[in-house]
């Protein structure tokens, strides 16, 4: 045998099951990446076949024709054939089909014998066509094919997973294809048409497949890819589809049809029994769908998803948060004789590992619900009840769960816009999602309430700004992902159009392993960009470093405290550090916000992670590290803060337009590094992950502006 | 088209969401989500023994 890897590509409908055969295939052997360019998730695994024989397997993205343009399916087309850069065409295709819906499942089987390619049928769900009283003849199907293997299994339950085995050696060896349909013959003529004016222009004859994506999809991928001349096209494929029309099909309808009726023959007395029933769909929808009760199960539901990525995780964040403190305890003596290096290792590395890892149980949570609520069919009932309230700004149903989570954190937030299957709907989301007011907003909010809003104006007016925070970002994402559908995304919408796929229980070994793979996804991509960035920011609050500033200090005011010298100490450090200096600089550009430099500092080292901007405050403010939101040195310190010089002397900092305005700004600010990270990782390069920094940023700098100057002069 | 949705074809309106938009139509044995926009492309004769009214935004 030759070195050259073998790879079969798995292809099927969505809800075929397909991924759990893929999962029973190849168990742990499994490798998740990216395709080159675009934001599919290329899947492989090593599947053993008996024999010593070892196959690359390929799990395709599910998809209904080959004839649409989403980036899902043009990769399976590409990937098929070969075209894709860096991928090489598959030896064999396994088309997983569900046993319960044959003919549709077929349409896709049959579009794919045109590539050419050995080929096996994986008749999925035979549990559920038992139920249902349906029995089928493979051996018959078989036949009818060319004598393609045809398998039944059930890969919920484990069954006929051997045999897929069998069939994929059985194919490799013995290279079956599956029979053709014969088209029409105006068809037949039509498709010759555009293969001659191909191979005229380009001197290369295309394959019938091409011919056929050219004369019946609307999208002009194929012809760019064979390099046709776009002079040529238009008028050739005019010819070619009213070939088409002349033996009475409508060209947009004619594949789709042709096969359809090419399929029903094969399958004729191929199936038999079977009422023909929903099963559990029909019963259960009548709840879950119901105009009253449907939505207000959904909101329970929504709810404890919510509640669980919000509450529960902090358990778990609690804990990866009290080791990194432990470490970074236990760490700093044995380096205490080298103070950069023991500042580097507790503050840059320690730090910046913790800075990732707190997001994980907020992840995992997150996708072990996504996972239930996909795998049991629920998640497109949610989409359909959500809809509407989505549809006019460019978004869908499925957006929710990702705003939603949002609001918790938009780590998992971003990663769960996977779920959304149209690229502009899925871009849209998760350019709004950074908008939600997430967890880290919180301890700004509280701290700003607390000295400043509660003690003017009592704990009334202390909540209704705190609720109104909350609803800042949201205000401004909804207008945002309208315009940016609109008016930006050029691209054709997509039909929304969703199957409501019978009930199911979810495997739990399913659920799990998309719950791992989806953060080990984040810690390797995501990790290494947040870790780097902390490690940054470190380097520009340390560095310079003044010796002697300890010392200068206590020889200035000797009555002070060992704590209030430590902690001047650390207030001087950072503002004659590169961080405080640039503080001090851009301050002008913050003034008109009502910003002094040390709020200048706090928003500047805010940027990796906006939480931060509490301690950073602490440490300007002279109050020493750790200050929290609830410090009552720090909403003193904050409060009798004047300005020092300029028009406003001896005012107070913190005057209601300055607290308003900082709490605007860090409402709409793009101050977290893991968000751009996951933002790029998430949108296929740093483009958007750019525009969404930019956009974010000086959006916030002109919100808290007009704050700022409306409330001066209202008040 | 893909999901089999072929002219001839029987189909039924089994729910609208909570909105009104989406509906959700049967046909082939499947249930499929369908936006009110995309559902006007399709021209529906109703059938002879159909129980419900002629739903207003299907032509």
């Amino acid at each position: 045998m030759s070195s050259k890897q073998i790879t079969v590509a798995l292809v099927g409908n969505p809800n075929t099951g397909k991924s759990t055969l893929f999962n029973a295939l190849t168990g742990l052997r499994q490798k998740v990446g990216n395709y080159p360019g675009v934001t599919v998730a290329r899947k492989s695994g090593r599947c053993d076949c008996g024999d010593g024989l070892k196959v690359e397997l390929v799990d395709l993205p599910g998809l209904y024709s080959l004839a649409a343009a989403s980036p899902d399916e043009q990769v399976v087309t590409d990937v098929l054939l070969g075209s894709l850069e860096g991928s090489q065409q598959p030896d064999a295709i396994v088309v997983v089909l569900d046993v319960t819906n044959l003919l549709r499942n077929l349409f896709l089987a049959s579009q794919l014998a045109e590539l050419n390619l050995p080929l096996a049928l994986v008749l999925n769900q035979a549990d559920i066509a038992h139920e249902q009283g349906l029995k089928i003849d493979t051996q018959l199907l078989s036949q009818r094919l060319g004598g393609v293997p045809v398998v039944l299994t059930s890969a919920w339950k484990g069954e006929g997973i051997a045999s897929v085995r069998r069939a994929i050696a059985d194919v490799l060896n013995k290279k079956t294809k599956m029979t053709k349909l014969t088209w029409p013959s105006q068809v037949e003529s039509a498709l010759g048409t555009i293969v001659q004016a191909i191979q005229a222009d380009t001197s290369q004859a295309p394959s019938s497949a091409d011919a056929q994506r050219i004369l019946f999809s609307s999208n002009a991928h194929t012809s760019d890819r064979l390099g046709w001349s776009q002079t040529q096209r238009e008028l050739i494929v005019r010819q070619a589809r009213d070939q088409v029309r002349s033996a009475g099909y409508n060209p947009m309808a004619a594949e789709p049809l042709i096969h359809y009726a090419h399929l029903r023959k094969i399958l004729e007395g191929v199936i038999a029994g079977g009422t023909g029933k929903q099963g559990n769909a029909a019963a259960l929808d009548r709840v879950l769908l119901h105009r009253v009760i449907g939505p207000i199960l959904f909101t329970g539901i929504m709810l404890g998803l919510f509640a669980s990525v919000f509450w529960l995780a902090k358990f778990p964040m609690q804990w990866i948060q009290s080791g990194v403190d432990f470490l970074k305890v236990t760490i700093a003596p044995a380096l205490a004789g080298t103070p950069m290096l023991q500042s580097l290792v507790t503050d840059g590395i320690i730090a910046g590992v913790g800075a990732f890892l707190v997001f994980l149980p907020q992840i995992l949570i997150l996708f072990l619900f996504i996972g239930i609520l996909e795998d049991s069919g629920y998640m497109a009932r949610a989409a359909f009840i959500m809809d509407r309230l989505f549809s006019w700004c460019g978004l869908n149903g499925k957006s929710f769960v990702p705003l939603l989570s949002g609001f918790a954190c938009a780590i998992p937030g971003l990663l769960s816009t996977r779920t959304i299957e149209d690229p502009k709907a899925r871009l849209a989301t998760a350019f709004a999602v950074p908008f939600m007011s997430c967890s880290a907003r919180f301890p700004i909010y509280a701290l700003m309430c607390a000295a400043f809003i509660g003690p003017l104006y009592g704990p009334g007016w202390e909540s209704v700004v705190m609720v109104g925070m909350h609803c800042v970002g949201l205000l401004f994402a909804v207008p945002t992902a309208f315009v940016l559908t609109r008016f930006v995304l050029k691209v054709k919408p997509q039909p929304f159009v969703l199957e409501l796929p019978r009930y199911q229980m979810p495997k739990p070994s399913d659920v799990l392993w998309r719950m791992w793979q989806n953060a080990a996804e984040f810690v390797s991509k995501a990790g290494t960009v947040i870790f780097a960035m902390t490690i940054i920011i470190w380097a520009l609050c340390y560095f310079p470093r003044d010796a002697q500033m300890s010392d200068r200090i206590k020889a200035a005011e000797p009555t002070l405290s060992e704590h209030e010298i430590q902690s001047r100490t650390q207030a001087a450090m950072i503002e004659q550090s590169w961080m405080g200096r640039f503080g001090k600089a851009v301050q002008p550009v913050f003034d008109p916000c009502g910003f002094d430099w040390k709020i200048t500092v706090g928003v500047l080292a805010s940027f990796p992670a906006r939480e931060v901007i509490v301690s950073t405050l602490g440490v300007t403010y002279s109050i020493g590290k750790g200050a929290e939101a609830d410090s009552q040195n720090l909403r003193t310190a904050m409060q009798e803060a004047k300005w020092i010089d300029g028009p406003r002397k001896s005012t107070p900092i913190f005057s209601l337009a300055a607290v308003l305005a900082l709490m605007v700004f860090f409402a709409l600010c793009s101050q977290c590094g893991p968000t751009i990270a996951t933002l790029a990782q998430e949108t296929g390069g740093w483009k958007w992950a750019t525009i969404s920094f930019f956009y974010m940023t000086i959006l916030a700098w002109v919100m808290a502006v007009v704050v700022y100057q409306s409330v001066i002069r209202l008040i | 088209m893909a999901l089999g949705l072929l002219p001839g074809m029987a189909l039924k309106l089994v729910r609208r969401a909570p909105l009104g938009d989406p509906v959700a139509i049967e046909f082939g044995g499947q249930v499929v989500s369908l936006r009110l926009a995309e559902a006007e492309s399709l021209i529906v004769d109703v059938a002879a023994d159909c129980p419900v009214q002629r739903p207003k935004n299907t032509p």
